[in-house]
Formats: structure tokens, C-alpha cells, sequence
């Protein structure tokens, strides 16, 4: 309480006497206090030596003779100020209470966020996170300002609808509550730290010069260094006319690899066991195209070899959308002869993909918006489903592929199966469908919008099943088959 | 004392100091407080009535150490009054002992 608040709320409490009266009364603490200022005392100090302004009425009413009975004013309960306020409580009440404790409150948890900013060393270049991290801490300081002042605004509001309900529900318009209610404040109470106001200046100026700073370094780092994906670290970064760049991932295993590449043709192949060999091609709309070869060593002493490695690759290329086109333009990934991968799973993806030298159990391609190729590759069971664009298979060796619901030409050539249960089954296809040198004992093409091709050369090989049916184009095959 | 007691005889009290020093009102609530412990809000009370009865008058004074101070001097009217209040007290003081059973000269 200061002088100003002790002085309004010793006349509040003086109301019953006329106005002459009161303000003499007044005029007697105005004197002490100014007494009091002359004397090196604070206003706090004084208030600490007089009586509280409600004892100060109560004995002044008493020398007037007016009891504080009579002191309290009769308490009116007015029907239409309750009207009133009831509806505005539907009208307003009902959305602004509910803005002014729900937005601070949720602003306030979702500061919590803050310590996400730790991932950033993981996903970042050190220099570069330690940036980011400092620029994402400033920021989340400004915004404690920002939520402290919501929240103190958030509360007034809620507490003066609170106190006016008071005032009007007990017809009396000095109820404790409303005092109480009106004097609610966030930063009252963070004033009781008695923090100075200089100090939290400088704290809120500090945190907006260094976000700026951080945000002003930051821009000047490469853009692929930067962010959740970026490359770990690298020795140097050059600018992109040279071809020179070298990127050292910093990693123990492979699943941390992350490219974070933006309009770049993007392959990742493996010559041997031990290495990965990692290629960024830059599209510039000029045409101007690079390379970036890099190469890591990787060291997998204590697991057996299996394709753990590279689904975790592919995982993390669906993490970071890599197969997004937002980011990539083609996507080439050639399996090294001697690695066991066992399935390729690759789902929706809106570039070209095409598989070479595939070996393992299981294929399978869906929800691709561009065109597939799969060739040289051998494997178990292959699907491929849900594409816009064509699709050429080519020299594998299977024992069961089923390509449906495609929207442009299917092109099957040199397949020979692995087993005496081989099959082809293509379904649901728009465009035409040419099948040549498939060697599998069943074929079966159906609901298919264009022209259906099929010829082996060698036509002594008698297929188990051929069944070709609903084609709205023209149907031509010259394969023997039993049925 | 007890504050009803007190209360009756304050005017009494404050009429007396005025009589001898003019003075302003904290330091007349310091005086009696000084002797019997008030609080400093019924003195506020009496100076106004004793003023608006035309006992006492008020007048500003520059003080040294501060803001300039609002001072009370007793009127004729007053130091008239605070005879009788006197006379009434000292009889009162004597009727009260006497029935109480203390001799007046102690």
C-alpha cells in the first residue's frame, strides 16, 4: 500500500461523514505523511506506524458519534443491476473469462515447449545449435515477459467480473471481496521479490539484442547446416561454386544421417560393408548441377550384417521428408551386392523411384505420384500399388509381383521366376500394359484401359494360367499357355 | 486507562497543551500519548470539533524540518471553556473518590 491507496481507502471508509469533515480528517494524515517525507521516511514506514485506515474510521466515526453500524451504508440489491449482469454474463461473461484464464494458462504450458530447444544439439552442427539454442532461450525469455503480462491481464479481468458480481449479488460496493478481488495482481506479487524495475530491463533488453544477434549469425550460416536434419557437423562448408565441399557426419551409426537438402537430386549407395558413400547433387533452376561426394567410414564390429542400417536410412528419410518433392527431386538408392537387405518398403513418394539390384524377400512401392522402375533385382514377393506414373520392371527374378491401380503404362520385360509357383498379376491399370520375356507360370491382367501386349521369345515355355480379361483396348499375346 | 474514561477527558487534555504552546496535531497526539496511550486517530476528531465550537483556531506555520504545518492556538472562548472543563473535572474527580471511598488529599 502507498500513500495514494491509504488515503482513497480512508475516505472510502470516512464516507458517512459530509465532505468538509472528511477532508479535514484527511488533511491531518496528508500532513504526517508529508512530515514524514521530510524526515527521510517512507511512505511504507508511515503507513507502519498508523493504524489501518478502517481502524482510523471506525475511531473517528466513534468521536462523531456515528457507530459503524450506521457507518455501512444499507446494502441494495438492485433487480436491474442483476439483470444486468446476468446478461452479460451470457453475452460476455461466457467467452471472455474463458479467453482471459485459457489463452495465459495455455501460453504458460506451452513455454514448457522451451525445453525442446535441447534437441537442437543433436540435429545441428555445435557452433550452429549453440546458436540456435541461445537465440531459441532469448526468445523464450521475451515470451515469459509476454505470458506474465497475459496472465496478469487474464486475472484482472477475471477477478473485476469476479468483484462486480460481488458488488452487485451483496448490494454492497465495499464487500472484503472486493478489495481483495480488485488488489489481485501476478506482478504485485513478483514485486514482493523486490526485484528492481532495472533489472528486468535489462534482462528483457538483453534477451530481444541477442535473439537478433543470434537470428542476424544464423542467417549467415549455410542453410543446409541449419535445423532439425542438418548435417552434424562439417569441416568446411564452402559455397556451392565450388565442388570441393567436404561433410565428415560425425556419427557412431547411420541412422543418425540426416540430409536436409532443398531441389537436389540425392544418392546414397554402399560399395562395401564398411562405407557409405554419400553424393548431394545441387539442381539450380540454371541448370548448373554439382556434386558433393563424401564417404564415412561405418563400423558395425558387433552386429551381424543385416538391413537394420538401412531401414533406418530410409526411416530417416521418411522422418525429414526427404522423399517429400519439396526436397528431393530423384531418389536413387543402388543395394551392394553382398548386403542382405531383405525388404524395401518405400511409401508415398511424389518422385521417381527406381530400384536396381534389389535382393531380399520382399518389395514393395505404394502411393508413388511419379514414375517406378525396378530392374537387375531379385526378390520373393514384389507389390506395387498406387501410382500415377509408369512403370518398367525389368530383369528380375521373382516369385510373385502384383502391380495394381496405376494411372499411365506398365512395362514388364526379362522376368524369369524363382519358383514353380511364380505369378504376375497387374490390375486396375489406365494406361497400356506390354509384357515381354516373362517367364512365370501365371499371368493374369485385368480391368485395364488401354492395349495389352504379351510375347515371349522363347515359345516352347507353356504358361499354367493366362487370363487376360476386361480390357477396353486391344488385347494381342502369342504365349502358349495350358488353360 | 480504560478508552471510555480516556475519552471524556481528552478534550480536557488537548484544551490544556494548546493553552500553554500552540502546537500542531501529531505533536499533541505525541504529548499525551507520551502519558496515556491513545490512538492517534481520536485526536484528529476532537481538534476539528474544538474548532468548529470556536475553541480553538487554526493558523499555518513554516516549519524548518518540513512542510509548513497547520497549527492550533486556543481562542478566549477556549481558554474559558477549559476553566469550567477543569472546574468540572476536579469536582468530578472528588465526587468519584469520595464515593469510591479515597480521600482526597491522598
Amino acid at each position: 500500500m502507498d500513500k495514494r491507496s491509504f488515503i482513497k481507502q480512508l475516505e472510502e471508509a470516512l464516507r458517512p461523514l459530509n465532505a468538509d469533515e472528511r477532508r479535514e480528517i484527511i488533511s491531518f494524515y496528508e500532513d504526517r505523511f508529508n512530515t514524514a517525507k521530510f524526515e527521510g521516511k517512507s511512505e511504507q514506514d508511515i503507513i507502519k506506524e498508523l493504524e489501518s485506515p478502517r481502524e482510523i474510521a471506525n475511531n473517528v466515526l466513534n468521536e462523531y458519534g456515528v457507530t459503524v453500524e450506521k457507518a455501512t451504508p444499507s446494502y441494495t440489491v438492485n433487480i436491474l443491476s442483476i439483470v444486468g449482469i446476468l446478461c452479460f454474463d451470457v453475452l460476455v461473461s461466457t467467452w471472455l473469462v474463458t479467453v482471459a484464464v485459457v489463452v495465459p494458462l495455455s501460453l504458460a504450458a506451452s513455454w514448457f515447449s522451451y525445453f525442446g530447444a535441447f534437441l537442437v544439439f543433436k540435429y545441428s552442427p555445435f557452433f550452429v545449435a549453440l546458436t540456435q539454442f541461445i537465440g531459441i532461450t532469448a526468445g523464450y525469455v521475451i515470451y515469459l515477459f509476454v505470458i506474465v503480462l497475459l496472465i496478469e491481464l487474464g486475472l484482472r479481468i477475471v477477478c473485476y467480473v469476479l468483484s462486480w458480481h460481488v458488488q452487485v449479488f451483496t448490494g454492497n460496493k465495499d464487500h472484503v471481496l472486493v478489495g481483495k478481488l480488485q488488489n489481485a495482481s501476478l506482478i504485485k506479487l513478483i514485486q514482493r521479490w523486490n526485484i528492481p524495475l532495472k533489472t528486468y530491463g535489462i534482462v528483457l533488453g538483453s534477451a530481444i539484442l541477442t535473439l537478433i544477434a543470434s537470428v542476424i549469425i544464423l542467417s549467415f550460416v549455410n542453410d543446409d547446416a541449419v535445423g532439425i536434419g542438418g548435417v552434424l557437423t562439417y569441416d568446411s562448408v564452402e559455397t556451392y561454386e565450388t565442388t570441393t565441399d567436404t561433410y565428415t557426419y560425425d556419427t557412431d551409426s547411420v541412422d543418425e544421417i540426416h540430409v536436409n537438402f532443398d531441389l537436389m537430386t540425392v544418392s546414397y549407395s554402399a560399395d562395401s560393408i564398411d562405407e557409405i558413400i554419400v553424393e548431394h547433387y545441387h539442381n539450380y533452376d540454371n541448370g548448373f548441377i554439382e556434386n558433393h561426394s563424401d564417404t564415412k567410414l561405418l563400423t558395425l564390429t558387433d552386429t551381424p550384417l543385416n538391413s537394420n542400417w538401412f531401414e533406418s536410412l530410409l526411416s530417416v528419410f521418411e522422418r525429414n521428408n526427404i522423399f517429400d518433392g519439396h526436397h528431393v527431386q530423384e531418389l536413387h538408392i543402388t543395394v551392394p551386392n553382398n548386403f542382405e537387405l531383405t525388404s524395401l518398403d518405400i511409401d508415398v513418394v511424389s518422385n521417381p523411384i527406381s530400384v536396381a539390384n534389389f535382393e531380399g524377400e520382399q518389395l514393395q512401392l505404394s502411393g508413388v505420384s511419379s514414375s517406378i522402375s525396378v530392374i537387375e533385382s531379385n526378390f520373393g514377393s514384389g507389390g506395387i500399388n498406387n501410382v500415377s506414373g509408369n512403370i518398367l520392371i525389368s530383369d528380375l527374378e521373382i516369385e510373385e509381383l502384383r502391380i495394381d491401380t496405376v494411372s499411365s503404362v506398365v512395362t514388364i520385360e526379362n522376368v524369369i521366376s524363382s519358383s514353380d509357383d511364380s505369378k504376375v498379376h497387374v490390375d486396375v491399370v489406365s494406361g497400356d500394359v506390354d509384357l515381354s520375356e516373362v517367364y512365370v507360370r501365371d499371368v493374369n491382367i485385368s480391368t485395364v484401359s488401354g492395349d495389352i501386349t504379351y510375347y515371349n521369345d522363347d515359345t516352347t515355355y507353356v504358361l499354367d494360367h493366362l487370363h487376360i480379361s476386361t480390357v477396353s483396348g486391344s488385347t494381342s499375346h502369342s504365349v502358349p499357355n495350358k488353360k | 486507562m480504560s478508552t471510555q474514561l480516556k475519552k471524556g477527558v481528552l478534550e480536557l487534555c488537548v484544551l490544556n497543551i494548546l493553552e500553554r504552546q500552540d502546537s500542531y496535531g501529531y505533536d499533541i497526539y505525541q504529548e499525551i500519548n507520551s502519558n496515556m496511550f491513545i490512538s492517534e486517530s481520536t485526536i484528529y476528531p476532537i481538534l476539528r470539533k474544538l474548532v468548529k465550537e470556536g475553541l480553538c483556531t487554526t493558523y499555518l506555520k513554516e516549519s524548518t524540518e518540513g512542510p509548513p504545518r497547520k497549527y492550533f492556538k486556543t481562542t478566549e472562548l477556549g481558554d474559558t471553556k477549559l476553566k469550567s472543563l477543569k472546574d468540572n473535572w476536579l469536582s468530578f474527580y472528588k465526587t468519584v473518590n469520595s464515593m469510591i471511598g479515597v480521600t482526597n488529599n491522598g
